[in-house]
C-alpha cells in the first residue's frame, strides 16, 4: 500500500519533471490543476466535497493525482489518480473522467465513539462532465458521477468494566464495514 | 432542443446508478452463550487449586506479603510476594462470578455474582469457606442480559461471531452485550495500610474500615457488619445516585467517586454513612483518593465514560462539606492512582505510569515516568508499588525516590 502512495504522490513530480524536459522541444503536455467542489447525494446522507487534481494533460487525455474532503457520515480523505478524455478539442465538449484511490477517515472525537482502529478502504469515482474553455485557456467544469467509497473500523463494545472497574478493558471488539455509494455533482475549474 | 439533448448526457449516471445509491454497513460481534453450572456445584469447588495463568486481572489487593488479584468472573489468584522481585504465583481459587474482593485478618470477602462469599485464608494457599451470604448483591443478577438462576451459575461463555447488515445513518456505538457487561459491581478497601486489612486499589468498589464493609453498587452503598467475621450482616442500604464508580475510606470518611462528581459520606455512625460533603465535575470516569488536607481524582475520557477531558484534579479538602477544586492537570488517560508520602502515582493509559513529587499539590512534579505498558490501577505501599498493566502485573521499588525502578513482571497472557 506504501508503495501505491509514494507512486502516486510522486507522479505529478515525475511527469513535472518530464515536460521539463520536453518544453523545449515540442511541448506536447501541458501541466493543469483542477479545483474542484460539489454535492454528494445518496440514499442517508447528503454532503458537500472539495478536491484539487494536479496531473498532465496531452491533446484530449489528462492524468493527474488528486486529494479531497468527504464530509458524510464517516469524514474521509481520498488520495487518489485521476484520468480525463475530451471528446473534442473544441471550446465546448464533453468529458469522462475516473478516480480510483484509497479512501483515508479522517474521523472526529475517535475516542468519544469508541473507535479504536480505522483501515483505508477504496475510492473510486467516474462521470461524465461538461468543459467549457474561456479565452484564457482555463475552463470550467461540470460533471455527474457515481461515487463509492469503503471503510473498515473496530469499535470497543460497550462494558461496563471500563466504568466501575480497575481500567483493565475487557470489552469485546466490534468491526464494522462501511460501503458508501452517492451521486456526486461537481463543479470546477481548470487552470 | 437540439442543443439541449447532448447535456441530457450528463444525467445519465443519475439513470444508471440511481438503484445503486444504497450504502451497505455490517457489524459483526461475537455473541456469548452461557455456561451454567449447578448453584451447590459452584459452591464446593470454592477452594484453593493449583496456579493457573492470569488472563483478565481485575480487582486487586494487597494483603501482607500476598497479593489477591481477581481474574475477571473466574476466581482469585493467589501471589506470594515476600519478595516482590520474584513473586511467585501460589494457587487460584476458583469462584465464578468474582469481580471483587477485600482482605481483614484471616478472612477474605469476595463477590460471586449476588452473593457474597466469606473465605478463611489462614493458610492462603488453602481457603476455605467460611460462609455464603446469599442475594445480598441483587444489581448482580442480570448477566449481559441472562437473569441469574436460583440453582444454576454462569460459570463460563460460549462464543460466536455474527455479522449482521446495520443501517448507516449514523455510528452504531454499541453492539450486543459482551462478557464484561455482566460486570455490574465490585468491592472497595483502600486508604488504610494497617498489617490486618488488605490495601485495595483505587478502582476498587469494596471498602474496609474497623468492623464494617462498605461495598456500593452503580446506585447505592450497602453496609455490612463484620462483628461476627464469619457472617457479615447487611445493615443498611444508602442510595447515592448513578454512575457511582468507586469507594476509598479514608479516616472517618468514605470519598465516592461516580461519573457526576466525589461524594464524601461521614462514618460517624458507621453503620448509616451520610453525606457530608460533594464536588461537581463533568461527566467523566473518576477514581478518587485522599489524604489529610487534599483529594486527587481522575477524570478520563474514553470507553462509555462519555467525556472529552482527560485530567488530575487536585481538590482542597481541609472543609469536607464544600470541597474546592484547586488545580488541574491535564493527563493523557489517567486511571487509577496512589499516594504513599508525597509522591503521587498515577495510571495514565498508553502513557504509562507517572510518579509525581506531591509535596505542593498545587505545582506537581514529575519525577519520573514509565512508558511502554497501558497502565490501570496502583498500590503504592511501603516502598513498593504494584501496577495492573495490559500485559503484566508490575512492581516498582521506589524505596529511593531518586532511583525508582522496576523490580519484577508477571505477564498476563492472552
Amino acid at each position: 500500500m506504501r508503495k501505491i502512495f509514494c507512486l502516486l504522490l510522486m507522479a505529478p513530480l515525475f511527469v513535472y519533471a518530464q515536460v521539463n524536459q520536453q518544453k523545449q522541444k515540442a511541448m506536447p503536455l501541458k501541466f493543469e490543476t483542477i479545483v474542484q467542489t460539489g454535492l454528494l447525494v445518496g440514499d442517508n446522507a447528503e454532503s458537500a466535497t472539495l478536491q484539487a487534481i494536479a496531473g498532465m494533460r496531452h491533446k484530449k487525455w489528462y492524468a493527474g493525482v488528486g486529494t479531497g474532503l468527504d464530509f458524510y457520515l464517516q469524514r474521509s480523505v481520498p488520495l487518489f489518480a485521476d484520468v480525463r478524455y475530451d471528446f473534442s478539442a473544441k471550446r465546448k465538449t464533453f468529458f469522462l473522467y475516473g478516480d480510483a484511490g484509497v479512501n483515508f477517515a479522517w474521523t472526529k472525537n475517535k475516542e468519544q465513539q469508541n473507535i479504536i482502529d480505522q483501515t483505508p478502504g477504496l475510492f473510486t469515482d467516474a462521470g461524465i462532465g461538461l468543459k467549457i474553455a474561456t479565452k484564457k485557456q482555463d475552463a470550467f467544469l461540470i460533471s455527474v458521477g457515481y461515487s463509492h467509497k469503503q471503510l473498515e473500523e473496530t469499535q470497543k463494545g460497550f462494558s461496563w468494566w471500563s466504568i466501575i472497574g480497575p481500567g483493565v478493558d475487557y470489552a469485546s471488539e466490534l468491526k464494522y464495514n462501511y460501503s458508501f455509494n452517492r451521486i456526486a455533482i461537481k463543479f470546477g475549474f481548470v487552470f | 432542443m437540439t442543443r439541449i439533448k447532448p447535456y441530457a448526457l450528463l444525467l445519465l449516471p443519475i439513470l444508471f446508478f440511481s438503484s445503486c445509491l444504497k450504502d451497505k454497513c455490517t457489524q459483526t460481534y461475537t455473541i456469548y452463550r452461557p455456561v451454567y453450572k449447578a448453584r451447590q456445584e459452584v459452591y464446593a469447588d470454592i477452594k484453593s487449586k493449583p496456579a493457573r495463568a492470569i488472563t483478565s486481572p481485575g480487582k486487586i489487593t494487597l494483603f501482607g506479603s500476598y497479593i489477591f488479584l481477581n481474574e475477571i468472573n473466574k476466581g482469585i489468584h493467589v501471589i506470594d510476594n515476600s519478595n516482590p522481585s520474584q513473586p511467585k504465583n501460589l494457587s487460584f481459587i476458583e469462584m465464578p462470578g468474582n469481580v471483587d474482593l477485600a482482605v481483614k485478618g484471616n478472612r477474605l470477602y469476595a463477590d460471586l455474582y449476588n452473593d457474597l462469599i466469606t473465605l478463611d485464608i489462614t493458610n492462603p494457599t488453602q481457603v476455605s469457606v467460611a460462609k455464603i451470604t446469599t442475594k445480598v448483591f441483587p444489581h448482580r443478577m442480570y448477566t449481559s442480559g441472562f437473569v441469574a438462576d436460583t440453582n444454576l451459575v454462569i460459570v463460563d461463555w460460549n462464543t460466536k461471531d455474527t455479522s449482521v447488515e446495520i443501517g448507516c445513518s449514523g455510528t452504531p456505538m454499541f453492539g450486543w452485550f459482551d462478557r464484561s457487561a455482566m460486570l455490574l459491581s465490585s468491592f472497595a478497601s483502600g486508604g488504610t495500610n494497617t498489617a490486618t486489612v488488605g490495601i485495595n486499589g483505587s478502582m476498587a468498589r469494596f471498602a474496609l474500615k474497623n468492623e464494617y464493609l462498605y461495598t456500593v453498587s452503580t446506585t447505592d452503598l450497602k453496609v455490612f457488619g463484620l462483628q461476627n467475621p464469619d457472617a457479615p450482616q447487611q445493615l443498611n442500604t444508602v442510595q447515592l445516585g448513578w454512575g457511582i464508580e468507586t469507594i476509598f475510606p479514608f479516616k472517618d470518611h468514605l470519598f465516592i467517586g461516580s461519573n457526576t462528581g466525589m461524594f464524601i459520606y461521614s462514618l460517624q455512625n458507621p453503620s448509616a454513612p451520610v453525606k457530608k460533603g460533594a464536588f461537581a465535575h463533568v461527566l467523566a470516569c473518576d477514581p478518587v483518593i485522599a489524604d489529610d488536607t487534599h483529594a486527587y481524582v481522575t477524570l478520563r475520557s474514553g470507553n462509555n465514560c462519555r467525556a472529552v477531558i482527560n485530567q488530575l484534579d487536585v481538590l482542597d479538602i481541609a472543609n469536607l462539606q464544600s470541597p474546592s477544586l484547586l488545580k488541574t492537570y491535564q493527563l493523557t488517560n489517567p486511571h487509577g492512582l496512589s499516594k504513599d508520602g508525597n509522591l503521587l502515582f498515577v495510571c495514565d493509559g498508553k502513557d504509562g505510569l507517572k510518579v509525581y513529587d506531591a509535596s505542593s499539590p498545587t505545582d506537581l512534579k514529575l519525577i519520573k515516568q514509565f512508558k511502554g505498558f497501558e497502565a490501570y490501577d496502583v498500590i503504592a505501599w511501603n516502598g513498593n508499588a504494584l501496577v495492573v498493566t495490559k500485559t503484566a502485573l508490575l512492581q516498582f521499588d521506589y524505596s529511593n525516590t531518586n532511583n525508582i525502578q522496576q523490580r519484577s513482571s508477571i505477564a498476563i497472557q492472552k
